[in-house]
C-alpha cells in the first residue's frame, strides 16, 4: 500500500512541478539553517572528556581586591590562581591527581645550524596532568615525582614536533633544545583530539594541546614566560619575575581529580582549612568564595559556547519554523486544488484512512527531498562558516549523527506540516466535488 | 474598496490566510533582530583604529641566545629597518591597537581612590621616541616625549613614569570640559599619590580591543620595550608591500638568531579583530534575505492557488461588471490585510525576541522606529508577491463564469 501511495505522490509532485520545487526548496533552506548553526553549536558543546568529565574539577580560590569582587555581575571567584597558590597546592597533594599549569612558549632550536629555530607552544604542568586527562601517548610516557623535585630538564612533546625535529615519532630518551638548555625526551604524545581544549579556557579554547609540556618547577625555576593572561588587582610588591610569582597577579589554571562524593568534600573541606590557614597570613580579604567545579560545568560558567552561536541557533530554528508553515499553507492549497480529484477517490469507495494516508506520504515525500536538498546546503553553510571563521575549521564539520537527526526532523516536519493539509483533504465529501465537475 | 467581501471570505476558509499571516509576524519579527544585528556589527566592524592603516605594518621578534645586549641589539634593529628606503618610522612593541594583545590598567585621581568596574580602565602604550609617527598618529595638545624621557622597559619591569600622553577618549574622560595638560594622575594600578604628570593629548587611537566597553582610552608611557614582540613600521604611501617582503632578511642581516614571525599589514589584523562579527554579519544576511525569498515565494503560491480557486467567482464578478482594477484591487487589499495583522503581532514578537537578547546577550534595546520600517518592508514584499497573481486573476475572461458547469 504504502508504495502505491510513494506513486501516487510522486505523480502528483510531478503535476505541480512549481509548488512542489518550492517547499522542497523552503524545506531545504530551513533545515541547512537549522543544521548549519546546530552543528557548531553541537561541536562547541561537546564533552571533550565524556568517561572522566565528572571527576575532573577546576579549582577556584577568592584572593581578589577586598574593596572590589572580581566579578560583580555574577559574583564568580577569579578564573585562574596565583603563582603561590597554585605551588602550595601541588605540594599539598589532597586530590587523586592534580595539576597547575600555564601557557608558556620555547623557540625549538635544531641541531642543524642551517635550519631557522622555530616557536613552539608549551604548557608548562604539574606531572599528573597526564594521567588524569588521559593524555595519549604513542611512546614512553610523563615524567616522575623525583625528576619534578629535582627539576629534571625533561619533557613531553607531541608527534607532530617530532615529526618536524626528528623526522620520526620514537625520539624516547633523546635530547631536544629549548631555548638554550638541552631537555630529555620522556614520552611522545600521539594526536591529541581535545575540542574543546577545557583545561584553559581563559585562553583561546579551540587551540590544538600544546606542542610540548614541560614540569612547573623547571619553569620556575627557568623563570618562564607567561604566555596566557595574566590579571592583577594589585601591583607585585617585587620587581620582576619573582615579583609577580609571589603576587596577587592571577595566571594559572588549577585541576584535581577527585573519584567520589568522599573525596569531593574531603578536597572542599581542605580548600576551607588553606583559606583559614592564608587569612591567618593576611591574605584572602574577601568574604568564602572558593569552589571546585567539574568540566562541564566550567564549559559553562566560562562561556566557552559564544553568544553569537546560540543566537545563530536561534534564528536558524526560528527560520526552519517560518519554513514549516510556508510548506503547510502550500500543502493546504495543493491538497485543495485536488479536491474533485479526492472526492472521485472517495465516491468509489476510498476511505477516509486512506485518502488521510496517502496525502502524509506526499507530505513525508516533499519533506525527504527537502532533506536531500537540505544536506547540500548545509555542507555549503558549514563550507561558509569554515571560511569565515577559521578557527572553527574543526568544529563547523557535518556530524554522521547530526545528519540521521536532520533526515527525521525533515520528514517529521513535513508530515507534521501536512497533517492538518491532510486531514482537510480527508473531509472532503464525495457528493459535493462530484456535483461541481 | 469594500473589504466585507474580503474578511468574509476569509472568515470561510481562515486556516491559509493564518498561516500566512504567522508566516509573515515570524519573517517581520526575525527580519527586524537580525538587521540591527547586522547593522550593530558593521558599526563594530567601522570602529576607526587611528592608525594610518594602508602603510602601516607588524611584526613578530624574538631574539634567541642572550649574546647581545637587549636594549642595544633593540636600537640596531630599529636602526636597520629606518634604513629601508620607503620606511618613515618603526617603533618596538607587542601592544598596538586592535591587537588583542596588550597591557590594561586602571587610572585614577586621587590617593585611595576606588575604580569600580570598567570605568577608569585603560589601555597602555610602550611609546619609544618614534611610535606615535610609526601609527601615524599627531598630538594635538600639549607635546610628544623628547628622547632623553623614552626609558628602556624589559618584561618584570612596572611602569611608572614621571611623564605620560593620554588620548582624546581618556583626556574627555578624566577632564571633561578643560585642557588635561599639567594634570596628574596615577597609573600604577596601586591607588598611591597621582605621580604621572599629562604633558599631551594625542588624537583618537584605538586600544587593542575594540570590541570592550571603552575602547578609546589609552595612556602612553615613555618606555621603549626591549625584546617584548616586535615591531611597528610605517612607510611611504604604496611601499609597504615591497618593505613587507625585505623587513625579515633585513633583520637577519643584523643578527640571525631570532624568531620573525607573523608578517601582518594592518588590514589582517584589523579583519582578524573582527572576524567573528564579520561572520556573523555575513551569516545573518544570508538567513536574512532567504527569509525574505521564502516568504515572498510562499505568498505567491498561496496568491496562485486563491486565483485558481477562484477562477468561477472571479469570471462570475467580471460578469457582473467589476473591471480588471477591482479584481486585481481584491487581492491586493486580501494580502495587505493578511500582512497588516502579521506585522502587528510580529512587531510584539520582534519587541518580545529583542527583550529576550537584551536580557541574556547584553543586546542593546531595539529602537522602536525599525518596527514600522521592517513592517512597510514586509508589506511592500507581501504587494510584490501578490502582484503576478492578482494580475492573472484580472485577466480572468468574464466568459469563464459562463462555460463550466
Amino acid at each position: 500500500m504504502f508504495t502505491y501511495y510513494l506513486k501516487l505522490a510522486l505523480l502528483a509532485l510531478k503535476r505541480t512541478p512549481v509548488l512542489s520545487t518550492l517547499m522542497v526548496l523552503a524545506i531545504a533552506l530551513g533545515l541547512a539553517t537549522a543544521m548549519t548553526s546546530f552543528t557548531v553549536l553541537y561541536r562547541l558543546s561537546n564533552n571533550p572528556i565524556p568517561h572522566k568529565s565528572d571527576v575532573l574539577y577546576a579549582v577556584q580560590l577568592d584572593n581578589w581586591d577586598p574593596q572590589s569582587p572580581y566579578d560583580r555581575e555574577r559574583g564568580l571567584p577569579p578564573d585562574q590562581l596565583t603563582h603561590g597558590d597554585t605551588r602550595r597546592l601541588m605540594a599539598d597533594a589532597k586530590g587523586l591527581r592534580q595539576a597547575g599549569m600555564y601557557q608558556s612558549s620555547v623557540v625549538v632550536v635544531p641541531a642543524d645550524p642551517q635550519v631557522r629555530p622555530r616557536n613552539a607552544s608549551v604548557r608548562v604542568t604539574g606531572g599528573d596532568l597526564f594521567a588524569m586527562f588521559d593524555a595519549p601517548f604513542l611512546h614512553g610516557g610523563g615524567w616522575s615525582k623525583e625528576d619534578e623535585q629535582r627539576e629534571a630538564r625533561v619533557a613531553v612533546i607531541t608527534r607532530e614536533l617530532a615529526e618536524r625535529v626528528f623526522k620520526k615519532t620514537d625520539v624516547v630518551g633523546q635530547r631536544i633544545r629549548f631555548d638554550d638548555e638541552d631537555f630529555s625526551i620522556t614520552g611522545v604524545l600521539d594526536t591529541w583530539e581535545l575540542r574543546p581544549r577545557f583545561y584553559d579556557v581563559t585562553n583561546n579554547t579551540l587551540d590544538d594541546p600544546e606542542d610540548v609540556f614541560l614540569p612547573f618547577t623547571v619553569a620556575t625555576a627557568r623563570e618562564m614566560d607567561i604566555n596566557g593572561n595574566i590579571n592583577c588587582w594589585q601591583p607585585p610588591s617585587a620587581p620582576g619575575y619573582r615579583g609577580l610569582m609571589d603576587s596577587e597577579c592571577i595566571m594559572t589554571q588549577y585541576w584535581v581529580e577527585l573519584p567520589d562524593a568522599a573525596a569531593v568534600s574531603a578536597y572542599q573541606a581542605y580548600l576551607d582549612a588553606y583559606v583559614a590557614e592564608q587569612r591567618k597570613a593576611g591574605r584572602f580579604g574577601r568574604p568564602d568564595n572558593h569552589r571546585i567545579t567539574p568540566v562541564m560545568g566550567w564549559l559553562a560558567v566560562n562561556n566557552v559556547v559564544p553568544d553569537d552561536t546560540r543566537i545563530f541557533v536561534g534564528v536558524g530554528v526560528a527560520f526552519l519554523i517560518v519554513c514549516l508553515l510556508n510548506a503547510a499553507g502550500l500543502l493546504l492549497s495543493k491538497f485543495l486544488r485536488k479536491s474533485g480529484e479526492i472526492g472521485l477517490r472517495r465516491a468509489l469507495g476510498a476511505r477516509r484512512s486512506a485518502i488521510f494516508a496517502q496525502h502524509l506520504t506526499e507530505s513525508g515525500l516533499i519533506g525527504a527531498l527537502g532533506a536531500v536538498c537540505g544536506l547540500l546546503l548545509t555542507l555549503g553553510g558549514l563550507a561558509l562558516v569554515r571560511s569565515l571563521m577559521p578557527n572553527f575549521d574543526d568544529v563547523a564539520r557535518l556530524d554522521v549523527g547530526l545528519f540521521g537527526m536532520l533526515l527525521v526532523t525533515a520528514v517529521a516536519g513535513a508530515v507534521a506540516a501536512g497533517a492538518y493539509p491532510a486531514w482537510r483533504a480527508c473531509r472532503i465529501a464525495p457528493a459535493s466535488q462530484l456535483k461541481t465537475q | 474598496m469594500e473589504i466585507r467581501p474580503i474578511l468574509s471570505s476569509m472568515k470561510r476558509n481562515p486556516v491559509a490566510a493564518v498561516l500566512i499571516a504567522a508566516q509573515i509576524a515570524l519573517t517581520l519579527a526575525i527580519l527586524a533582530n537580525v538587521l540591527f544585528i547586522v547593522t550593530e556589527r558593521i558599526r563594530t566592524m567601522a570602529i576607526a583604529s587611528g592608525v594610518d592603516e594602508p602603510n602601516v605594518f607588524v611584526l613578530g621578534n624574538q631574539n634567541i641566545g642572550n649574546t647581545r645586549d637587549p636594549v642595544i641589539a633593540n636600537e640596531e634593529d630599529i636602526k636597520a629597518i629606518l634604513a629601508i628606503p620607503g620606511v618613515l618610522a618603526a617603533s618596538p612593541g607587542f601592544s598596538f591597537p586592535l591587537v588583542r594583545d596588550g597591557w590594561q590598567t586602571a587610572v585614577t585621581l586621587t590617593p585611595g581612590e576606588r575604580i569600580e568596574g570598567p570605568e577608569r580602565a585603560a589601555a597602555l602604550y610602550f611609546a619609544d621616541e618614534r611610535l606615535l609617527d610609526s601609527l601615524g598618529a599627531k598630538v594635538i595638545e600639549g607635546r610628544y616625549f623628547t628622547p632623553g624621557e623614552i626609558t628602556p622597559f624589559k618584561q618584570g619591569d612596572q611602569p611608572n613614569p614621571p611623564v605620560v600622553l593620554i588620548n582624546k577618549g581618556l583626556a574627555e574622560r578624566l577632564f571633561p570640559g578643560e585642557s588635561a595638560i599639567g594634570k596628574m594622575i596615577n597609573i600604577t594600578g596601586n591607588q598611591g599619590e597621582p605621580s604621572q604628570r599629562v604633558i599631551g593629548v594625542t588624537e583618537h587611537i584605538a586600544t587593542p580591543w575594540p570590541r570592550s566597553r571603552n575602547p578609546d582610552r589609552v595612556v602612553f608611557v615613555p618606555h621603549a620595550s626591549v625584546g617584548l614582540g616586535g615591531f611597528i613600521v610605517r612607510t611611504e604611501p604604496g611601499e609597504r608591500d615591497r618593505v613587507m617582503k625585505v623587513v625579515e632578511e633585513t633583520l637577519f642581516k643584523v643578527n640571525p638568531n631570532r624568531i620573525v614571525s607573523n608578517i601582518r599589514a594592518f588590514e589582517e589584523i584589523r579583519s582578524s579583530a573582527f572576524q567573528s562579527d564579520l561572520a556573523m554579519a555575513v551569516l545573518l544576511a544570508v538567513i536574512g534575505i532567504s527569509l525574505l525569498a521564502v516568504t515572498a515565494f510562499g505568498i505567491v503560491g498561496q496568491a496562485s492557488f486563491w486565483v485558481t480557486q477562484r477562477t468561477k467567482q472571479i469570471g462570475t464578478r467580471r460578469a457582473l461588471g467589476a473591471r480588471r482594477k477591482d479584481v486585481l484591487r481584491y487581492f491586493q487589499t486580501e494580502n495587505a490585510l493578511i500582512a497588516l495583522i502579521g506585522i502587528t503581532i510580529g512587531s510584539a514578537l520582534a519587541i518580545g525576541v529583542n527583550g529576550w537578547l537584551v536580557q541574556n546577550f547584553g543586546f542593546d534595546q531595539l529602537p522602536l522606529s525599525w518596527l514600522p520600517i521592517g513592517g512597510a518592508l514586509v508589506l511592500i514584499l507581501g504587494q510584490l508577491a501578490v502582484l503576478g497573481p492578482a494580475l492573472r486573476a484580472s485577466r480572468i475572461a468574464p466568459a469563464i463564469a459562463t462555460r463550466s458547469a
